[in-house]
């Protein structure tokens, strides 16, 4: 290889990569359905915002990753690696366009074609095409030259921007169910009905701009002044902290809307299924892929006893739970004894097992009699408190808010408790943990028994929510999507199954067009995670350096 | 002496023989009365064997890659399925394409030996880069984070051919050639089924083979007994477990075409309960060990298709064949439990499992 | 009096006879050293004590009680800590962590316990935690409590899982070659600290050493093995000049490391 050629072979390969990145969310359709969205009115649909975000991001790494330190072979790199990545997709419309693809790539359509070139046809369009990757190269050699201040404040900005325009359908109703003239105002200042208008844009970019840099010119002052704040009075402002919270979280419902409300419940019940199996796989380190199982047994329990329509056992919702509860503990047990002596991938697998076959039989014509099979079990009343029937989501909100809380006081007690240091200790090694005299039965199937009674509580408040239990609601996905939404926000840690579900199960609420690869985002997600920020989005504070180490405590035997 | 038993047997120890004890009663009392009631003819069952004995090579197929995944990084490649899935997925469009143009029919041979071609080849590449974006930066990295990265992994192939391709179940066309029965030894059994045993057969002596005597197979082997002495012996051990996966992606690829053959569809998903199956196969045989995972993936596939009528008919189960994949879950756990070194082979010390 | 009896214990590995129907008597508030070339079968005596591993033949009484084939976690209950060759603590818990969960054996609460915020759970923790910032202190890391284990300097780790293993307040202590990859000072420290836990302390322990410097200083008594079986027992100075160890160790090939 000559020198010339290997100066620009990050440039090349690296938008290469990005070149085949975009063509994938090209052709599996993400372009095409988030065209209909607008990042910036009439200016911006959001796919085209995706493909360009990929394309300056691949252009900044092959910059950044050129080892030469000369700016201006960093800058050509980021222009030659903008170039490529539009290059794949300005083949990709050369040649859809003149021969028929679409009998394999579902998502080759003249539409997607459209979407890309803008709408001009013939070569004008991928022209087009090369000259906005050009374009991104150069803006991505740009911020590669500038100084750190300014490269930070265009990519915050630009952040901001993206942000503002994707939760539009949050902030919009917000904004609206206030009512007052400003935020009315306000509303129509930022947002058309579709995406920011572009006075609003510039200005959330002018706003944050002033904002980012008067906290710059301030942070240091304010942490020292709280830091030297006496410490009966920082006390006294962390309570007002968490009271502030807890108002929030209490009136919260108030101003979101029907639907937002419903997000919002969603959302809730992932964090309780989260906090769950956190205490299983980021406390105990067992990684349990069965846990819907549970939340099924729960959901069942509660439909089983309240709703008429196969037995009439007549009991009210707060009844059933407790026995929902107690049932799904005792099945947290029971199944947990068999897997005991199972470590890591076979305990996934095995778990995953069980979790399949609880599904199969309920939807088996066999046990139709009892749990109504296919058609599963309808007519589930809605909880009743104290004489109050609770029916709206916003309703529901609030028993979830109770179990949430509830969940996390337990977790937290039991963290720093002789069964969390066991549960620890499990995680880390377990043959030393037995060899400091903890019973691995009894620790594993606390762990597993209180995993499975928080996965019951919140079936059972999901049943009564959705008012009609199948088994359909409950297959492997909801496993994984816990799995996932605590691995992303962060193992072990409370914050992150927060963090985690508002970002797995809240976005895609928010963005219809999303529910359709829901899945596919995930699957990436989680490598994505996994090979650069193992640690997770709101890592547990000593967490932080925990997955990078490499690994030989797990492989070596006791010697 | 009580005193001493007490304190040697757990609880759970009991529970454990209680559970097994249970379910072999079970199956036991349910063959009896499935036989003595006589449901079934023994044509039936000669027509659930030699089902089961085609979809066990299947498995056998798809288990050798785990298998040897399995010894070369110790880590179960999840996604393993998915490679079984791209193959034939993508072979589909070749095999429309020929029938379309009748090419299938004048030349059914050369046909479907493209098809192969094509779906190893798509197998393969999914496996080769598996591994090197997805797996390879993660050698040492403790032991869940591979395996949630292979979860990871699996999801996004599947929801990439699912938006590639769509989500449609898709009908592989029908090939002349392989239609209808043969009558051997007065029995008539399905064509297909036959070709599918044969080339399944074939396919696992020549990677046995390979395995076993050629240079490669023996440096794999020596990776997967002990990665730094192979490394000190001078083999490439990036190199040869690339050539693992890509080996297992050619089996998977072949084993793919074989299942769209036989099933006559194929789709996104098709690659997970497979895909499952396979690594109970393997884990059957004994993780690790190659003949064991071809053995367990046949045993899989006859017990898969016989067990439904022989243990449930009997126990008057309502509609046994929805039942079959609880069976090989079932089959799964139950091995994990009392056998997580396999019916054939210590490979794998207790302590790994 | 004696407190540890093995008799004819015999562990094997396939067709590799690991231990070899030892008999070995450890008497109370000794320094007991079991020294041989590599892989006599030192460290698998430990783990066939501690019921890492379950020995073929043999028994093993501890103060009278027969303790073979218990589990690991009972083993610790009877009052029995060890110590690894390569050092084993949970890396990602801070020291106080580790110390506390050596403590375990002597705490009672549960499940409910800590939830319901009872007061002798509370009493129990405050306990605990003193009984290892105590310890911490025994071994020197006073005011180090709350820095992860895998952060430590290699001989802080050590003294780390020293102080882990003294947690449980065994009867009998299992010390792996604690000063493997000490410097001298360090390994000076070591010494003392083992002699002072053995006087001051009244434990009894066990030790597998390599170094000659240390086992001829601080053991009461010395047991050879190789190859799994015993091939000498004696004072310090007796073992010192036996003709078959010296043997063992210069055929053994790598000069078992008589720094
Ligand atoms: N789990 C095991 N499986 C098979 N063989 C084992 C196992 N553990 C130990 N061995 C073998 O038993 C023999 C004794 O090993 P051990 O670790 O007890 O030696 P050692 O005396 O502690 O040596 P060193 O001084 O190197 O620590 C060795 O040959 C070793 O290979
Ligand atoms: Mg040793």
């Amino acid at each position: 290889m000559t020198k010339a050629q290997s100066l620009w072979n990050h440039g090349v390969k690296i938008g290469a990569i990005g070149g085949v990145s975009v063509l994938i969310i090209a052709l599996v359709g993400m372009i095409e359905s988030f065209g209909k969205r607008d990042i910036i009115s009439g200016i911006l649909p959001m796919g085209i915002a995706m493909a360009l975000i990929i394309c300056i991001l691949v252009a900044y790494i092959a910059a950044n990753k050129t080892p030469i330190c000369e700016k201006s072979v960093k800058f050509a790199n980021a222009v030659i690696s903008g170039f490529v990545t539009s290059g794949f997709l300005a083949l990709l419309v050369a040649i859809g366009r003149s021969f028929n693809i679409r009998d394999m790539f579902v998502g080759a359509s003249p539409a997607l074609y459209k979407a890309l070139t803008a709408g001009i046809a013939g070569a004008g369009g991928i022209f087009l095409i090369l000259a906005v990757g050009l374009i991104c190269g150069i803006f991505a050699g740009i911020l590669i030259i500038l100084n750190d201040l300014p490269r930070k404040l265009i990519i915050n900005a630009l952040a901001t921007i993206f942000v503002l325009g994707l939760l539009q359908e949050l902030i919009i109703p917000i904004f609206k169910s206030w009512d007052f003239g400003v935020t009315n105002y306000l509303g129509k200042l930022f947002y058309t009905q579709n995406g920011l208008t572009i006075f609003g844009t510039v200005l959330a970019a002018v706003i944050y701009c002033i904002i980012s840099l008067l906290w710059k010119a301030n942070q240091d002052t304010i942490k020292t002044t709280y830091k030297d704040l006496p410490k009966g009075t920082r006390k006294k402002v962390k309570t007002f902290g968490f009271f502030v919270l807890a108002v929030f979280l209490i009136v919260l419902p108030q101003f979101l809307g029907l639907f937002l409300s419903e997000v919002l419940t969603i959302v809730g019940l992932y964090i309780l299924l989260g906090l769950g199996l956190n205490i299983v796989v980021g406390y105990a380190g067992l990684l349990d892929l069965g846990y819907v199982a549970f939340f099924a047994i729960g959901s069942y329990v509660v439909a089983i006893l309240t709703s008429p329509e196969i037995f009439s056992f007549g009991f009210n919702f707060w009844q059933a739970l407790p026995i929902a509860v107690i049932l799904g503990i005792t099945a947290g047990v029971m199944l947990g004894i068999p897997v005991l002596k199972m470590r890591g991938d076979y305990l996934a697998i095995a778990t995953l097992g069980f979790g399949e076959i609880i599904r199969i039989l309920v939807l088996s014509d066999f046990l139709k009699p009892w749990l109504g099979g296919a058609q599963g079990i309808g007519a589930i009343p809605n909880p009743n408190f104290m004489g109050f029937q609770m029916v709206k989501p916003q309703h529901i909100y609030y028993l979830i808010l109770a179990g949430c809380m509830l969940v996390v006081f337990i977790s937290i007690r039991l963290k720093n408790s002789r069964l969390g240091r066991a549960w620890m200790a499990m995680r880390e090694d377990e043959d030393v943990a037995q060899a400091m005299g903890i019973n691995l039965v009894a620790t594993k199937l606390f762990a597993f028994a209180t995993g499975a009674g928080f996965s019951a509580l919140s079936g059972a408040i999901f049943a009564s929510k959705i008012g009609s239990v199948y088994p359909h609601s409950f297959n492997l996905f909801i496993s994984i999507n816990v799995v996932c939404l605590i691995i992303i926000g962060g193992i072990g840690s409370l914050p992150g199954v927060v963090v985690g579900a508002a970002v797995l199960m809240g976005l895609p609420e928010l963005l219809r067009e999303f529910a359709e690869y829901r899945m596919f985002v995930y699957g990436a997600a989680l490598v994505a995670m996994m090979l650069l920020r193992p640690e997770g989005l709101w890592p547990e504070a000593r967490h932080k350096i925990e997955l990078h180490g490499d690994d030989e405590t797990q492989t070596q035997t006791a010697a | 002496m009580f005193q001493k038993w007490k304190d040697r047997v757990t609880v759970t120890d009991i529970v454990m023989w209680m559970i097994g004890g249970t379910m072999l009663l079970l199956c036991l009392w349910g063959s009896v009365s499935t036989i003595r009631a006589g449901l079934y003819t023994s044509s039936h069952w000669i027509d659930f064997c030699i089902f089961g004995l085609a979809q066990g090579s299947i498995y056998a197929l798809i288990a050798t890659g785990y298998t040897m995944v399995y010894g070369v990084l110790k880590m179960i490649n999840f996604a393993h399925g998915e490679v079984f899935m791209s193959g034939p997925f993508t072979g589909y469009f070749v095999a429309m394409a020929f029938w379309r143009s009748d090419f299938l029919d004048t030349h059914p041979v050369l046909g479907i030996i493209v098809i192969f071609g094509v779906a190893m080849f798509v197998s393969t590449m999914i496996a080769y880069f598996l591994e090197k974006i997805a797996y390879r930066p993660l050698r040492s990295a403790p032991r869940l984070i591979p395996l949630i990265t292979a979860i990871g992994a699996s999801f996004f192939l599947q929801y990439l051919f699912r938006g590639l391709y769509g989500s449609g179940i898709n009908a592989y066309p029908d090939i002349e050639i392989l239609e209808g029965f043969w009558m051997i030894f007065g029995i008539r059994v399905l064509k297909i089924q036959v070709i599918v045993i044969i080339a399944a057969v074939l396919l696992m002596l020549v990677l046995y083979n390979f395995i076993m005597l050629t240079k490669v197979g023996k440096a794999i082997r020596a990776v997967s007994e002990d990665k730094e002495a192979a490394a000190l012996m001078g083999i490439n051990v990036d190199a040869m477990i690339s050539t693992t996966f890509v080996i297992g992606g050619m089996a998977a690829g072949a084993a793919g075409v074989l299942y769209a053959l036989m099933f006559k569809q194929v789709h996104f998903f098709m690659g997970f309960i497979p895909g499952i199956k396979a690594f109970t196969a393997a884990v059957l045989g004994g993780i690790g060990n190659i003949p064991g995972a071809m053995l367990g993936g046949v045993f899989l596939g006859l017990i898969e298709s016989v067990a439904p009528a022989l243990f449930l008919d009997g126990l008057g189960i309502i509609a046994p064949y929805q039942l079959k994949d609880a069976i090989a879950f079932s089959m799964l756990v139950m091995v994990l439990i009392f056998r997580p070194t396999g019916i054939l082979g210590e490979r794998l010390s207790a302590k790994k499992a | 009096m004696i407190l540890l009896s093995i008799q004819e214990m015999t562990k094997r590995f396939g067709g590799l006879v690991a231990l070899d129907a030892l008999n070995i008597e450890v008497k109370g508030k000794t320094i007991h050293s079991i020294i041989g070339p590599n892989g006599a079968g030192k460290t698998t005596f430990f783990n066939c004590l501690t019921g890492f591993y379950r020995p073929e033949e043999g028994e093993v009484a501890f103060e009278g009680n027969s303790i073979v084939g218990l589990s690991p976690d009972r083993i610790v209950y009877k009052g029995i800590a060890r110590t690894y060759q390569n050092i084993r603590l949970f890396p990602n818990l801070t020291a106080l962590e580790n110390v506390m969960i050596g403590y375990h054996v002597h705490l009672k609460s549960g499940f409910l316990g800590p939830i319901l915020g009872l007061k002798s759970t509370i009493k129990e923790e405050a306990k605990a935690k003193e009984v290892a910032l105590d310890l911490l202190k025994y071994v020197k890391m006073e005011g180090k409590e709350d820095a992860l284990a895998k952060n430590f300097p290699y001989g802080e780790q050590r003294k780390l899982e020293m102080a882990r293993a003294l947690a449980s307040q065994p009867k009998l202590l299992l010390l792996d070659e604690p000063t493997a990859g000490m410097n001298p000072r360090e390994t000076q420290d070591m010494m003392d600290f083992i002699e002072h836990m053995r006087d001051e302390l009244g434990i009894t322990i066990v030790l597998i050493e390599h170094q000659m410097r240390v086992v001829m200083n601080i053991s009461d008594i010395v047991t050879v093995l190789d190859y799994g079986k015993m091939i000498a027992e004696g004072l310090p100075e007796e073992i010192k000049n036996n003709k078959t160890v010296i043997e063992a160790y210069l055929g053994s090939g790598d000069a078992a490391d008589s720094h």
